[in-house]
């Protein structure tokens, strides 16, 4: 029986042969929010890429185990299947595919026939409500012409119908607003009160510590450089807001890495 | 109101000024002529699905000749399905007056050897014309198709939009024309086309040539030619979804925009199931 958890251990990878991660350690445990913050270029969105399989991404050396389940041998569907869910910072558009057709889809191929269909059609509009989108937007083809938030909504709605034992966020807060802010934190709150959603492992990657209001950190990582640099509670991302990350930078320069 | 759907064989088709009719015309090649031309009076609005289908060793050649008369509506649909072995060529023509409305909309899914070629006459002033075709040869099949519209009067428009796959050893080429005659000003034409790529021996040509002798019109051309975009099947990937059913989403995707210029329902959801059936028998 392994431990559970989303378990990095000393990651390496690269693009276009390039060095971006240079050891990385870090596990989410069941239920628990970990909030991945640093600078741009730090390598923050580097990790969650490498983590879900996209083929650009060289892992060099390291693990990432999943509950038990080694992620790095598996092609990204399997990984997705193993229960780790990626939203992305910016999503593809596919023309012609709608979103409803999308969703079903993904929801067959993670948890096959565990709805009929007038409960799951049930299930994506309870879901709709709670992120104040217009059901309208299931007849639209996935992210064509969608606007910035209507893409980090889409992207919330499917972490809430693939209800994954582990959720990595990218960049969800940028280019939202106020308003739509609050529903992605509705949103994620509502699922953390369902059995499914309950257990589900979140590292938030963020720039900026404002979403961490809507969505409160248990874990806060500093990242820079491609390591993390510094590792405390909430009271971390608090001092990012008021020093930003010059000030953490000038305490770890000379080996604290 | 709509006449009941009928199916009749090649022949001659008069539909009365006025009128509003439905036609089902239903060619097995095995043992009918696909031989068809159809008159339709002033105002009159027609919508004719010609199912063209059957295996024969012999050629086929299909004729197509619509003359629409002043204000006519006609909408022409081709649902080519013919069997392997099977080969057609096919001539189609529209020839349009004052204020007449074509569209043509031209689906070649069939397993045989298969060369269509439709040329829209546009005669009188504010004519319109509408060109929808796909094609998605896979296996060896071969498909060519050819759409030309000629502006031959002042104000007249015009949009073409040709979407294709090409899987396996499958073979396509599509030639698209334009062509707006010296004194043709004021028209409008557009032509479109888009073609993907499934694995590496597959191929299709797309040759357009716009041939524009007038002054004062708006002509745009537009095409794409790849494979499936890798960052599409990624992120289709990372929601769980196998690479197989990831590339058959996005194909099907990829059609939808012809798909849905197809004039009804139940037509639009028998072509989404032959091109399903089509990608679950392609190989890359």
């Amino acid at each position: 029986m392994s431990k559970r958890g989303l378990v990095i251990s000393g990651l390496h990878a690269a693009v276009d042969g390039k060095e971006i991660l240079k050891g990385i350690d870090l596990t989410v445990e069941p239920g628990k929010v970990h909030a991945l913050m640093g600078p741009n270029g730090s390598g923050k969105s580097t990790l969650a890429f490498a983590m879900s399989g996209h083929p650009n991404y060289e892992v060099q050396s390291g693990t990432v185990v999943l509950d038990g389940t080694s992620l790095l041998e598996l092609s990204a569907d399997k990984r997705a299947r193993a229960g780790l869910f990626l939203s992305f910072q910016y999503p593809a558009a596919i023309p012609g595919v709608s979103v409803a057709n999308f969703i079903r889809t993904a929801r067959m191929a993670i948890k096959p026939d565990d709805l009929p269909p007038a409960k799951f059609r049930a299930l994506i509009y309870e879901k709709l409500d709670v992120l104040d989108m217009d059901p309208a937007f299931l007849s639209r083809y996935v992210n064509d012409g969608f606007s910035g938030g209507e893409k980090k909504r889409l992207e919330m709605l499917q972490l809430a119908i693939l209800g994954p034992k582990y959720a990595v966020l990218d960049e969800t807060d940028s280019g939202l607003d106020v308003d739509a802010l609050q529903s992605v934190g509705r949103s994620i709150g509502a699922m953390r009160t369902t059995d499914d959603g309950k257990d589900t492992g979140f590292l938030i990657i963020t720039h900026y510590p404002r979403i961490l209001r809507y969505v409160p950190a248990d874990v806060v990582h500093i990242m820079m450089d491609g390591r993390i640099v510094k590792t405390g509670g909430p009271d971390l991302a608090e001092r990012v807001e008021a020093e930003g990350y010059d000030g953490i930078r000038e305490e770890v320069v000379g080996g604290v890495a | 109101m709509a006449s009941p759907s009928a199916t009749v064989p090649g022949s001659v088709i008069e539909i009365p000024p006025g009128a509003t009719e439905e036609r089902v015309l239903d060619y097995d090649v095995a043992g009918e002529i696909p031989h068809t031309v159809v008159n339709v009076g002033a105002g009159a609005r027609v919508s004719i699905l010609e199912r063209l289908h059957g295996a024969t060793t012999n050629d086929v050649t299909a004729v197509t000749e619509i003359n629409a008369a002043e204000n006519a509506h006609v909408s022409y649909t081709v649902l080519e399905t013919v069997a392997h072995g099977t080969t057609v060529t096919s001539r189609r023509t529209s020839n349009a007056a004052a204020g007449a409305h074509v569209a043509w909309n031209v689906a070649l899914l069939g397993h045989g050897t298969v060369t269509d070629e439709i040329v829209a006459e546009q005669n009188g002033g504010g004519t319109e014309c509408e060109v929808a075709g796909l094609f998605f040869p896979v296996a060896r099949e071969v498909v060519q198709l050819t759409t030309e519209v000629r502006h031959n009067v002042p104000h007249t428009t015009s949009q073409t939009v040709v979407r294709s796959i090409a899987a396996g050893r499958g073979r396509g080429r599509y030639f698209g024309n334009i062509r707006i005659a010296p004194h043709a000003h004021g028209s409008e034409a557009s032509l479109r086309d888009d073609t993907l790529l499934i694995g590496k021996d597959a191929k299709i040509d797309a040759i357009p040539a716009l041939e524009i002798a007038a002054n004062d019109v708006k002509a745009f051309h537009g095409a794409t030619v790849g494979a499936v975009d890798e960052e599409h099947i990624f992120y289709l990937m990372s929601r769980g979804i196998e690479r197989d059913a990831a590339e058959k989403l996005i194909a099907l995707g990829f059609f939808e925009p012809v798909v849905a210029r197809f004039p009804d329902e139940a037509l639009r959801a028998e072509v989404r199931a032959l091109l399903e059936e089509k990608l679950a028998g392609a190989r890359r």
